[in-house]
């Protein structure tokens, strides 16, 4: 319920007018059946009685006017509420519901996002937001109550004239509040257990839809395989909904029919008063249309009373993940790396994980050093950098720098000195410049920076800084190790005095391999630099090697050192130095 | 029925008339709503089961012929974007809407109909409204759709911006630099720019409805200042006094009602459109021609190629040869196109000139199925399939799915036994699902192409992800998995080029070299230094920094 005030604190917000506005609207419309009745009752009595000659016709004029104008006000008010409606309550709105989504993406510790809970919250959130949920709760609220003031009204209208023309017609409505309630509990339920279904579906449904996939899919034939899968599962979901909808059809035959027969009966007790004289014909004209929309409303708010648990259900979900809880920021300003970075005893396990990533483990890096980090693959490289950058936080062990835990610190002035390019980085469909410059944008127009940053990467300056990128957008498509070399330059471009590279030439071909990491190198002077790879070779070139196995460090030393003592990295080293030194080549 | 009640309250008595009347009321009335109710929903869901088995075949059909090269093209994204989930849902909306309109209609002029026991004149002036006001309507709708059309470019855009915000890893970059308010400002900006131009657009569309709105309030008034005067006049009974008035209300409903559904009426037709422009994109053309079973002789003629909507030729005529069973490396730098030359090889595309020839016989000539029988491929961006471990190596030959035995040997080849059971499901899709690393997908990819035992392998940086040891292994087996077969392998890693009978190397859209590793490193090309530059890295003596 407090889910309803949050939506509606929200949407007076940001578009106050537009929502007083509706209010109004639901108002009026409200009470125009009562009016509606009132008025058409007198105009009936008046015809009746002009035409029994005791009347003026003036009258009758005034009467037929003010019924013409309550309708006329009516549509006047729903055709500008259709469009403000549409416009602000719900595209709008449903923008910056999407926005708070977004910016609470912003604030969420990175950990949460290894979470398979997160996950499901962010599908259901978007769910929400996709189907304008929560638009449509703030709407479907002011329906119940537009249609329970409704009923009252007409009702109390009615009373008026005979008490005896309540009862039949509200009796005959409450079948239908029976059935909503039934069917409605287990059209939710089939919905939610068809979820992992839908699910599926549609993720079958972007296989065939996509580039990739379809590339794969030509090549290798198994199209019929997935459209197979896929149709199955969507008949599979269609045809538990159609049951559904099928006895939900069945049930409001039943409730039509009783509702139809309490109206005749309605009618049939009027037309008696009527001829009893209890009540005037003008009465029974207007107590017609009033059962209708008496019915009607009551329908109405039955209906939208089954439906309001499907909308709170989305608008719980949507809350459920803005109320999830972030990061909390440090407060010291970060001065810059004046020592060492120490890694203590560090462990840490993934959330919903029961192996340690990372156990006992050491590390001292002292400002300047370069340092590569080597090992197989789930040996837990990666891992260490997100810990040591402070976006894991550890689950035993401390990340100190310079003896201040990295979680004490302020992010911002943290991170504005800190430079990371991941193993996925992210290739930007934005132009050339965004991709290089979005790791300092304060710089984002120094042409001459970016165009240094490019040729350190090795580009040849061929590609117009402001392309896009991106075919999707129509624009300029990369090779794989070109948006690599992309990837560096971003690194490279922020000025910053500790750099973390992840795999950063898995892609790249030997000579621009060589060239960049000897570039790196040297643009890396002064700064303290990690680099995580594969390629033994890299290691020359570096202070010191970190070689880690099973979440652990086994060994560190220089390359002369490490060779010689035959260990772990004696046995990387040889493994890939083997297939250039032609021993291993008679292979039939 | 008031007439009759009318006559008792006058003069009393018949009883008989009221009841028939109360009785024909009641009849109609469950007739049309209660039985109608019922009919329809029972028979939509009949129409909807029927449109599904029927037009679904259609849809996916065409998805499965579709020309690769549409899938790059951003044009044909948008109209591929509105093919959602569901597509036949959209023709069962459009029946509904006919309906709709019908009923409508009929409701329309049975009212009028009704209006003509009271002047004929009443039915003509309503007629002569209906035209222009569903003529506005259309136009009405029309806005509505080219701003639709126009503005999803924009859409697009902003899901991928937001896709940005909302990812894992695109937000470790964004943190670290920062750089998040930035997208959401762009974003924003684009939002605004979206609502703006609806909002206008909207009011524009929604003008001409008022219009039609406005003239059909003027003619109801006008109706009932003229029906007071004929009540009053006695032209008319009280009854259907009573009656014509309480059913303005219905008519002019149900004329509001047409109007909203012409508009979508309007707006559904044309979103058939889409519907149309989609099954007319263009489709792969095959020939029918098959090939043997042996390991191919594929022959590159002077193929030039630039990728479709571009101007830049990656390939500028590039010849080479690639002998029965014999095992072709294919090395240059990055962008010089070896990712291009194999999905020319694997039929995605058709070169712009030049030939491709598989023994002897044009690509573009053999049948589908021919080209997939011979050769199987792992791409640089190989897909990693969120189904079970089974189906991830099963779709490189189904007929082998339920092969146990078969499946665990590619497996074995592709050193990615030990993964998982052959039923576990793969990645984050159900709850207990299996997630993993980049090395063991890689791995399970090298399997999918080891299953079917074609005659010819098509690899493209299959060890990128692979740390050493396991590109080790990795080569082991492919040394054993690719005897007497035919190969094409992209690497980087020119090690595995000392493995192949004969290297191409590809520099400036053409085959700048090819030969033994030998030979070309006499050549002292541009093989000679790329290999030098990577085997510096293992001189025992330590090349320097």
């Amino acid at each position: 319920m407090r889910h309803i005030g949050r939506i509606y604190k929200s949407i007076f917000k940001w578009v106050p007018g537009s929502a007083l506005f509706a209010v109004c609207r639901r108002l009026y419309d409200a009470f125009v059946p009562a009016m509606v009745t009132l008025v058409s009752v007198r105009l009936f009595d008046s015809a009746a009685s002009v035409l029994s000659g005791e009347k003026e016709v003036a009258s009758l004029y005034v009467y037929a006017g003010l019924y013409l104008l309550i309708y006329l006000i009516n549509d006047l008010l729903g055709f500008a509420s259709s469009i403000i409606i549409q416009c602000w309550v719900y595209e709008k709105c449903t923008a910056l519901f999407r926005m708070e989504v977004y910016e609470k993406f912003a604030k969420l510790p990175l950990i949460a996002l290894e979470s398979a809970d997160t996950l499901n919250r962010k599908e259901r959130v978007d769910n929400a937001v996709n189907d304008e949920e929560l638009s449509s709760t703030f709407q479907r609220t002011q329906a119940i109550v537009q249609n329970a003031v409704a009923v009252v009204s007409v009702a109390v209208v009615l009373a008026r004239y005979s008490v005896w023309l309540l009862p039949l017609s509200l009796l005959s409505v409450l079948p239908y509040l029976f059935a909503r309630i039934v069917r409605g509990k287990e059209f939710f339920y089939v919905k939610k257990t068809q979820a992992k279904k839908t699910r599926l579906q549609s993720y079958l449904w972007g296989l065939f839809t996509t580039r990739q996939t379809a590339k794969e899919m030509r090549v290798m034939g198994f199209d019929g395989y997935i459209t197979d899968k896929w149709r199955d599962t969507r008949d599979e979901v269609n045809e538990e909904l159609w049951k559904v909808q099928k006895k939900d059809a069945v049930s409001l035959l039943w409730c039509d029919g009783i509702r139809i027969a309490g109206y005749c009966v309605s009618v049939a007790v009027v037309l008696w008063l009527v001829i009893r004289g209890d009540v005037t014909l003008g009465v029974f004209g207007g107590a017609i249309t009033a059962f209708l929309s008496l019915q009607g409303s009551m329908r109405n708010f039955l209906s939208d009373l089954g439906r309001i648990a499907e909308h709170l259900a989305h608008a719980a979900d949507y809350y459920s993940f803005l109320d999830m809880p972030e990061e909390s920021d440090g407060a010291v300003q970060y001065p810059g790396l004046h020592g060492a970075i120490v890694l203590e005893n560090i462990a840490f396990k993934y959330p919903n994980s029961d192996n340690y990533a990372l156990q006992s483990l050491n590390l001292t890096i002292r400002k300047g050093e370069k340092i590569a980090i080597l090992g197989e693959n789930g040996s837990g490289k990666t891992t260490l950098t997100k810990v040591l950058l402070g976006l894991y936080p550890p689950s035993g062990g401390r990340v100190l720098y310079d003896g201040t835990a990295v979680g004490d610190y302020e992010k911002d002035s943290f991170y504005s000195r800190v430079s990371a390019i991941a193993q996925d980085f992210v290739s930007y469909s934005l132009t050339l410049r965004e991709n290089v410059a979005i790791s300092d944008l304060s710089r984002l127009w120094e042409d001459g920076d970016v165009k240094a940053s490019l040729a350190e990467a090795g580009f040849d300056g061929s590609v117009g800084l402001d392309e896009a990128m991106g075919r999707e957008f129509g624009g300029r498509e990369f090779s794989g190790g070109q948006w690599q070399k992309l990837a560096i330059a971003r690194g490279l471009f922020k000025d910053s005095e500790l750099i973390v590279l992840d795999e950063p030439t898995s892609t790249l071909d030997p000579l621009i391999e060589t060239e960049i990491l000897s570039r790196f190198v040297q643009a890396a002077q002064g700064k303290t630099a990690l680099v995580i790879s594969h390629r033994v070779g890299l290691c020359k070139l570096v202070d010191r090697i970190v070689v880690m196995k099973d979440g652990t460090i086994v060994e560190t030393g220089s390359h002369a050192e490490l060779l010689s003592s035959g260990g772990e990295y004696a046995r990387l080293f040889n493994e890939q130095a083997k297939w250039y030194n032609g021993a291993a080549l008679n292979l039939g | 029925m008031i007439d009759t009640a009318a006559g008792i309250i006058k003069d009393g008595g018949g009883w008989n008339g009221l009841a028939l009347w109360v009785g024909l009321l009641l009849c109609a009335m469950l007739f049309s709503s209660a039985g109608g109710g019922f009919l329809n929903g029972i028979l939509y869901i009949a129409i909807r089961r029927r449109l599904n088995i029927g037009m679904t075949p259609d849809i996916v059909g065409k998805f499965k012929r579709l020309d690769y090269a549409c899938f790059e093209d951003k044009d044909v994204q948008d109209t591929l974007e509105r093919m959602s989930r569901d597509p036949q849902d959209k023709v069962f909306q459009l029946f509904l809407t006919i309906l709709g309109v019908m009923e409508c209609m009929i409701g329309v002029a049975g009212g009028a109909l009704i209006y003509a026991q009271a002047g004929w004149w009443f039915v003509a002036g309503f007629a002569a409204l209906l035209v222009p006001m569903i003529w506005l309507d259309f136009k009405a709708a029309d806005m509505m759709n080219t701003m639709f059309n126009e503005q999803s470019a924009d859409e697009r855009k902003m899901r991928y911006l937001g896709g940005l915000l909302s990812h894992k890893s695109s937000l470790f970059e964004l943190r670290i630099f920062r750089a998040g308010e930035y997208v959401a400002k762009k974003w924003r900006a684009l939002a605004h720019t979206v609502m703006d131009t609806r909002v206008k657009t909207t009011l524009h569309a929604q003008k001409y409805f008022l219009i039609s709105t406005i003239l059909f309030k003027c003619w109801s008034f006008f109706i009932v200042i003229s029906l007071i005067a004929s009540v009053v006049s006695g032209d008319i009974t009280i009854g259907l006094f009573t009656a014509l008035i309480a059913s303005t209300g219905a008519v002019l409903g149900n004329a509001d009602m047409l109007s909203h559904t012409v508009q979508n009426l309007r707006r559904r037709y044309l979103l058939m459109e889409h519907y149309h422009k989609f099954m007319s994109l263009p489709e792969i053309r095959h020939g029918g021609e098959s090939l043997t079973g042996e390991p191919p002789h594929i022959v590159f003629e002077n193929v030039t190629f630039a990728y479709p909507k571009t101007d830049v030729n990656v390939l500028k005529g590039v010849s080479f040869e690639v002998r029965r069973g014999k095992r072709v490396a294919l090395v240059g730098e990055n962008g010089a196109g070896k990712t291009t030359v194999i999905k020319l090889l694997c039929g995605l595309y058709k070169p712009d000139g030049g030939h491709i020839l598989i023994n002897g016989k044009d690509i573009q000539a053999l049948d589908a199925a021919a080209l997939r029988r011979v050769f199987s491929v792992v791409f640089q961006d190989f897909c990693k399939y969120e189904l079970t471990l089974r189906e991830n190596v099963a779709f490189g030959d189904l007929s082998k799915l339920h092969d146990d035995g078969a499946l665990q040997d590619a497996l074995e080849m592709g050193l990615a036994r030990g993964i998982a059971e052959l039923d576990t499901p793969l990645g984050k899709l159900e709850e207990n699902g299996v997630d993993v690393s980049g090395g063991q997908w890689q791995r399970i990819a090298v399997a999918r192409a080891c299953l079917p035992g074609s005659a010819f392998v098509i690899l493209d940086e299959p060890t990128a992800s692979l740390d050493p040891v396991a590109e080790s292994s990795m080569y082991h087996s492919f040394a054993k998995v690719l005897k007497n077969r035919g190969c094409i392998m992209v690497s980087h890693r020119l090690a595995s080029a000392r493995m192949a009978d004969k290297i191409v190397v590809l520099s400036g859209g053409i085959v700048s070299e090819t030969g033994g590793h030998d030979e070309l490193m006499s050549s002292g090309g541009l093989y000679a230094r790329m290999y030098e530059s990577q085997s510096a890295w293992y001189a025992k003596g330590g090349a320097g920094a």
